[in-house]
């Protein structure tokens, strides 16, 4: 179902959508970072090619969450649990590597022999809405990842820029739903040219990628993982920035009363006591085995496990690290090696 | 177990048994009775084990299914929650999840020679699955178990010994490192000790657990004896948190430790990268 929202209207829809949702969207602070926060009529999501800062995760899997809380109570110690129903949140302005990075979170979190509660609740209560990018940041690299369209036809709703307005396209029934607004017009002949032209560009651009040639390129030794331990500093920064990195710790902390929280909190392969053991024993004691384990995980561990590629493209590891260890460079260089030409990056 | 992977059952601890200087075996019942009615688990698996406060670590179950009503698990103090372990008393609480992993695929081994290699407190995922073997001892052809430690104080459970010894069709040999003026068995190291005894592969599976460096000596010595890899078993550890493949911590190349092992074969082990 396609629908055009008049740019001005879209004040409009938000104050429509807030009746049935909380709203989450990119928003700029004084500073300039950009992040998911709440809407209101006076702070209106950000539409445009920029992507976030921190990527979307923090909506499903907060980088620090109570798991249950332990109560030792009168003798009668119990566990009070967390989590439970979330509101029904209504996320706007995603970019087709943040749909893309929820599909690849849902795999690990949902399918499989465990479900996780927690984060099936969060996404249970979301509901997505895409923004088209018509053009790429120059640290991007969606395109040579997958289709970034067909990504963004995963979210509910995906909208396209299409001048004086945005073109939505319904691909689910609680999309629909939020199509019935009624700031939404008819679209026109040429809305839907201008959208399926964005929508071209963005295909054109696209250099197809075959998940399975990559992970059948990267191997256990590769000089590429002693070029980026040289450079690394093991700050972790790619994996909290990574909108699809999902290691945590759970930890516990006493919170007075004899009670005990227990929670998790966003963890990194990248730190070195990451898989140290109590006795000592490290099987990835320098920062080329985490390098090798973060690289492999996304470009083949997580494909044979779950099915789909780890990585989205979306390039905040490349424009955020400090030491300027851009993966794009580092997977030409495992693809080279291994003489595949499958992919460019 | 619960509902919510994540979210433990209380139990009790009810008798802790000094097993070697630095060891202890932990007896606890869980305090809802219908669990402790209904909590069964397989040999091999694992558990999450809260002492509140502190954190969870992880452990093997050490007790059989055959003998429910009570888990154990065996405690070695070198961290945090190892030590906080230590210094509770009987009657002291916990809080367990699981059971967690893949388990022994005993069935598959019915009327076969059982060849056990343990090294220290690598014994205590064996013992499950020898205590279980023992408890069904008709289903398994001979049993022999190798077990060494630094020390004959260093072995643990050393009160089962003459259980196991009077087994029927059943022989131990133990071995220590160094031994003392009372010790009367073999010294020397547990490989060694395996090559000259040289048992036969025929119709045999061999389960070993133990230090990693025990671990590797002893499948290249099982290689030289003509074991075939498909013959061979181990259980691995690899540092965990939540146990249900989720929080990225226990894998070896595309396998988690905690949903596709602890227990794997040494054929589907060398499929594996060589991180462990």
């Amino acid at each position: 179902m396609d629908r055009l929202l008049p740019k001005a209207a879209l004040k409009d829809w938000l104050e429509w959508a807030s009746a049935r949702y909380h709203l989450l969207g990119p928003v700029e602070s004084e500073d300039g970072s950009r992040a998911f926060a709440p809407l209101s009529q006076d702070r209106l999501p950000v539409l445009d090619n920029r992507r976030s800062c921190l990527p979307p995760k923090e909506a499903v899997l907060p980088s620090c969450e109570t798991l249950f809380t332990f109560d030792p109570g009168d003798g009668e110690p119990r566990l009070l649990p967390a989590g439970g129903e979330f509101a029904p949140t209504l996320m706007l302005g995603m970019k087709p590597c943040d749909v893309r990075s929820l599909e690849v979170l849902d795999r690990v979190f949902l399918d499989g022999r465990f479900q996780d509660p927690y984060y099936a609740a969060r996404r249970g209560s979301l509901v997505t809405v895409a923004y088209v990018c018509e053009s790429k940041r120059w640290s991007c690299f969606c395109s040579s990842v997958g289709d970034p369209v067909e990504w963004s036809l995963a979210a509910d709703v995906a909208l396209t820029d299409v001048g004086d307005g945005y073109l939505a396209s319904a691909n689910t029934s609680a999309g629909e739903e939020l199509l019935g607004c009624p700031a939404f017009r008819e679209p026109s002949g040429d809305d839907l040219a201008r959208r399926d032209v964005v929508w071209n560009a963005l295909r054109e651009a696209a250099e197809p990628f075959d998940p399975e040639a990559v992970a059948a390129a990267v191997d256990w030794e590769e000089p590429a993982w002693d070029a980026v331990a040289e450079k690394c500093i093991g700050c972790g920064v790619c994996s909290f920035l990574c909108p699809t990195c999902t290691c945590f710790d759970i930890q516990d902390e006493t919170i007075g009363g004899g009670r005990v929280e227990r929670f998790r909190v966003r963890d990194t392969c990248q730190f070195c006591d990451f898989t140290k053991m109590g006795h000592g024993h490290n099987p990835r004691p320098s920062r080329r085995e985490r390098v090798r384990q973060r690289i492999s995980h996304k470009f083949k561990y997580i494909v044979r496990q779950c099915g789909i590629c780890g990585c989205v493209g979306c390039g905040r590891c490349v424009e955020l690290c400090p030491v300027n260890a851009d993966l794009r460079g580092v997977l030409s260089e495992i693809v080279k090696e291994n003489g595949c030409e499958s992919v460019s990056a | 177990m619960a509902a919510n992977p994540y979210q433990p059952d209380l139990a009790t601890v009810e008798e802790i048994i000094e097993e070697t200087p630095d060891t202890r075996t932990f007896r606890a019942v869980f305090r809802d009775p219908e669990l402790r009615e209904s909590f069964t688990y397989e040999p091999g698996q694992f558990q999450e084990v809260s002492v509140f406060g502190v954190g969870e670590a992880t452990f093997c179950l050490t007790s059989t299914p055959t003998r429910p009503g009570v888990v154990e698990f065996s405690v070695k103090q070198v961290g945090q929650v190892t030590t906080a372990l230590h210094e509770m008393s009987p009657g002291d609480m916990v809080g367990i999840r699981g059971p967690f992993g893949n388990w022994f695929p005993y069935g598959e081994w019915k009327g076969k020679r059982l060849l056990f290699i343990g090294g220290g407190i690598g014994m205590a995922p064996l013992r499950s699955l020898l205590n279980f073997c023992l408890d069904n001892r008709a289903d398994y052809g001979p049993i022999d178990l190798i077990y060494g430690a630094r020390t004959p104080q260093d072995l643990c459970f050393r009160s089962e010994f003459d259980d196991w010894r009077s087994a029927p069709d059943t022989r131990v040999f133990l071995t220590v490192d160094r031994g003392d003026e009372s010790w009367q068995g073999n010294v020397g190291f547990v490989p060694a000790y395996l090559m000259d005894l040289a048992p036969s592969p025929a119709n045999t599976i061999a389960i070993t657990c133990g230090p990693p460096i025990m671990i590797k000596y002893v499948l290249e010595s099982l290689e030289k004896l003509n074991f075939a890899p498909e013959q061979i078993y181990t259980t691995l550890e690899m540092k965990m948190k939540c146990g249900i493949g989720k929080c990225g911590r226990c894998n070896i190349g595309e396998k988690f430790v905690c949903i596709d092992g602890p227990v794997f074969s040494y054929a589907q082990l060398k499929e594996l990268p060589p991180e462990f």
